[in-house]
């Protein structure tokens, strides 16, 4: 087929528009592909965790096209954003060289010189406290790196002090499902999409955070009559209009709402009594701590303690009706199978670990999980934060692949698989996200190092966090693709880096799918892969600490391949069990699930079966009969159900700040924007931050639409535009994160889960005037 | 010229009305539709002309929303 360059840009700016509206547009497939491209290469989309497969075109040596890859979850659909990528990696203010601030200035500098005062700067702190250096990661670099600097830092400093930012994003999920289901990560996967019947959905906003699968979700339910859809957000967006159910409820109080599903289908008699006998305990919390002190308890207890959250009463705490509370019940406990999704709005609370347990509750009770269709699904916000940070052992309490610093053994069996002496590795978790930086601003941590990420816009509370990180008496380190941002501005010495398929690496997404990004072009200017500085400054550091014989057993490393390598040993025999997914096979693969035991198994779609195929049930628990929730060994094989209370937000609306704000993304951004933000027509579609507001309470402070409002907190203020529309419930006004020069992070509350250390961006008391 | 996509709005159930009146604007073309929302392909000579041909599109009854997704200049 040919066509004409006017044909072929009136095909591509109407896919461009079908696929932000989840609309399958009958244009050829040449013509989807008829942008010039010299040679496709298989790759992932580098923004959010759903991860979905691209090919990317590149031609002389340059990338000019992003495909779907149609042979991949997928199915070839991508959205706008991944559509606009080629131009993030040419934008104007890449960062080319290393540079240095000099007073109040960047000077360029060589990578040598950048490299020795580095290393010179973490040696000395390091030599006077190992715990004054730290190094914050990202759930966007790739598992290659963030096992790298866990390595590093564990093993051959023995400083815990590595966190990154999934801690901001995913730390409620995992300890969720740690605490649940013994380790972290879903057992389920996107297939579910096509077999469950019942979907509900809280605290999540898919159709602008994760496109794509609201893309399958629709699809599924305009295609199966007998599909319903619950939503539960306080905000009513597109999701929540399409739904079969929509539960407006007020911020924070959620918690009642689950325990009161989870009421009726006791006292219904919807529960799965089988299932509960074969499957579950139950456990409490007899005594907060730290550390809380945790009893079994019975299923009598359970039905006693439930006996308290009737629909009357969550209705009462929550203003979500009663009737709607009970048919949510009923339809995901009677349903063929339920599969629930939740995002950001469970996990970024200080309640988001209980959160996440009442949701797995739920499946637990009815015995809605573990079979095609039915299961608790966490959706990440990363394309890399399950893979890196939360397997790869980065997190300041975890070591790789389901171990954790304070176990005796875990700790042991690192050692001997690192080869570094006995009690290297300490037990005590190092510092979590905001207390890294809490540190670091108090002069306890000296020497910082941030790399692929943007936290002097993303952490909670900025403006506290942007003067630690600005101070003169400690040594900021940055690893960034672009400068200034919001980051780069505040730090002592920026390196370069490549970005996306400059470099080469692996990414794990939602559904423990890992995926190979082959490097397809040279990286811009003098930038360098992370991965490699990350080597040559662990080797000098060491070298420089008096570790210089162990740095060369500890980092054997010239390329990210024989890591990877390592990588599948050290996740061998465990839970996860990579050994299957060499290298070769990641190339040919469009991704692959894990757990992959051997070079022939093709991966794991589900797990903790063994009827639907889970390999690791009958090496784990060879008496099961199929379903063993081998994780938790402690517990009989068994999943917990807790016995949690609702509990609400740090800081509610008061008559001083009377609104709740939340935050969230919105589909033209990712993130901090540093990468959308180049991309012009992404710019053009969504220039700056709004503040949403519903019409009544608009009406009632004086403010019109488009109308600038001042809104503040008790730590920060911002003006905004004002959007007057029916999305946030009364009482609830809502800004994207997104926008560099309205730092709404300055007014979120940094207040964290005791439990994950995740903080609660999602709700803050504020004031709302007209400006 | 330019080629801009733009996502139409409309009001539950009046995709019928309004794919018939976008039949008739010159230099639109319909390339599909979903639920409430429409895709377009406009085609313009100037910024000025692809002002006029939003506000036309603005102006049909049943259109709630006119929202630009790609731009790109021939």
């Amino acid at each position: 087929m040919e066509l004409t360059r006017r044909q072929l840009l009136k095909f591509s700016a109407a896919l461009a528009a079908a696929s932000a509206i989840g609309l399958d547009l009958p244009i050829p497939q040449e013509a989807r592909a008829a942008v010039g491209a010299d040679k496709w290469v298989k790759g992932v989309c580098r923004y959010c965790g759903a991860g979905c497969g691209v090919y990317v075109g590149v031609t002389k040596g340059k990338v000019v096209a992003v495909k779907g890859d149609k042979d991949n979850w997928n199915k070839g659909y991508v959205c706008l954003k991944g559509l606009l990528l080629p131009p993030i990696l040419y934008a104007p203010d890449r960062l080319t060289y290393p540079m240095l601030k000099k007073g109040d200035k960047f000077e360029r500098i060589s990578w040598k010189e950048a490299m020795d005062l580095m290393v010179a700067k973490f040696a000395d702190a390091y030599k006077k406290n190992p715990n004054s250096i730290a190094f914050y990661g990202s759930g966007q670099a790739y598992t290659e790196e963030s096992y790298f600097m866990g390595k590093l830092f564990k093993a051959g400093l023995g400083s815990n002090n590595t966190d990154g930012n999934p801690r901001l994003c995913m730390a409620s999920a995992a300890v969720g499902y740690v605490s649940t289901f013994g380790k972290d990560e879903p057992m389920g996967a996107y297939d579910d999409f096509y077999h469950s019947d019942c979907f509900f959905l809280i605290g999540s906003n898919m159709p602008e955070a994760h496109p794509v699968l609201y893309r399958i979700l629709r699809e599924q339910k305009d295609k199966r009559k007998d599909v319903k859809i619950i939503v539960a957000d306080p905000r009513k967006t597109e999701l929540g209009r399409k739904a079969d159910l929509y539960m407006s409820f007020t911020p924070g109080t959620d918690l009642a709402i689950l325990n009161a599903m989870a009421h009726v289908i006791v006292k219904e008699g919807l529960y799965n009594k089988d299932f509960i006998g074969k499957h579950t305990v139950f456990k409490k919390v007899v005594a907060p701590g730290p550390p809380p002190k945790i009893e079994k308890t019975s299923w009598e207890d359970y039905v006693a303690f439930i006996e308290q959250f009737t629909p009357e009463m969550a209705e009462k705490a929550s203003g979500c009706p009663k009737a709607d509370i009970i048919k949510a019940a009923r339809w995901f406990a009677q349903s063929k199978a339920t599969m629930s999704m939740w995002c950001m709005g469970l996990n970024q609370r200080t309640r988001g670990v209980w959160a996440n347990n009442l949701v797995h509750n739920l499946h637990l009770l009815t015995g809605q999980i573990c079979r095609p269709g039915a299961t608790p699904f966490s959706l990440t916000g990363q394309p890399n934060a399950c893979g890196g940070v939360r397997d790869g052992g980065l997190l300041a309490h975890l070591l790789p692949y389901g171990r954790l610093v304070v176990n005796d053994k875990d700790r042991e069996d690192m050692e001997k698989f690192w080869g570094v002496p006995k009690g290297r590795i300490q037990a005590k978790p190092g510092l979590s996200a905001v207390e890294m930086f809490q540190a670091f601003g108090k002069g306890d941590v000296k020497c910082l190092w941030i790399a692929c990420t943007n936290p002097g816009q993303s952490l909670p509370n900025v403006g506290e966090y942007r003067k630690g990180m600005a101070a003169k008496e400690t040594f900021l380190v940055v690893s960034e693709a672009y400068h200034p941002s919001k980051t780069s501005e505040l730090a002592d010495l920026i390196l370069p880096a490549a970005l996306w398929v400059e470099k080469e690496g692996v990414y794990g997404q939602s559904e423990r799918r890992y995926q190979l990004l082959e490097k397809c072009v040279e990286p811009a200017g003098e930038a360098r892969p992370d991965f490699d500085v990350m080597n040559e400054f662990g080797r000098k550091l060491l070298a420089a600490v008096g570790r210089a014989d162990e740095a060369k057993h500890l980092i054997p490393y010239k390329k990210t391949a024989e890591i990877w390598d390592e990588i599948r040993q050290a996740s061998s025999g465990t839970a996860y069990d990579f050994m299957g997914m060499t290298r070769d096979r990641m190339k040919k693969a469009h991704g692959m699930q894990w757990p992959v035991p051997t070079a022939s198994h093709p991966g794991t779609l589900r797990r903790y079966s063994a009827k639907y195929g889970d390999p690791l049930v009958k090496k784990f628990d060879p008496s099961a009969a199929d379903i063993s929730f081998y994780g938790n060994k402690a517990d009989g094989n068994k999943a917990v159900v807790w016995l949690r209370p609702a509990a609400g937000p740090a800081e509610p609306a008061d008559k001083d700040y009377p609104f709740v704000l939340t935050t969230g993304r919105q589909i033209e951004h990712w993130h901090t924007a540093t990468m959308t933000a180049k991309v012009p027509e992404l710019r053009r579609a969504a220039p700056y931050g709004f503040l949403e507001i519903n019409p009544a309470d608009a009406k009632s402070i004086g403010v019109k639409n488009k109308d600038k409002v001042k809104v503040s907190s008790r730590r920060g203020s911002l003006v905004l535009e004002a959007r007057v529309i029916e999305v946030p419930r009364p009482g609830l006004v809502y800004a994207s994160f997104h926008d560099p020069e309205k730092l709404i992070n300055l007014l979120t509350n940094d207040a964290f889960d005791a439990l994950s250390k995740q903080p609660e961006y999602k709700i803050c008391a504020v004031r709302v005037q007209k400006a | 010229m330019n080629v801009t996509s733009v996502v139409v709005e409309i009001q539950c159930g009046m995709s019928g009305a309004v794919l018939h009146s976008l039949a008739l604007i010159e230099k639109a073309s319909v390339y599909g539709f979903k639920d409430d929302k429409i895709v377009v392909v406009l085609e313009s000579a100037s910024p000025d002309e692809l002002e006029k041909l939003t506000a036309e599109l603005q102006a049909v009854e049943y259109v709630t929303g006119v929202s630009p997704v790609f731009s790109a200049h021939e």
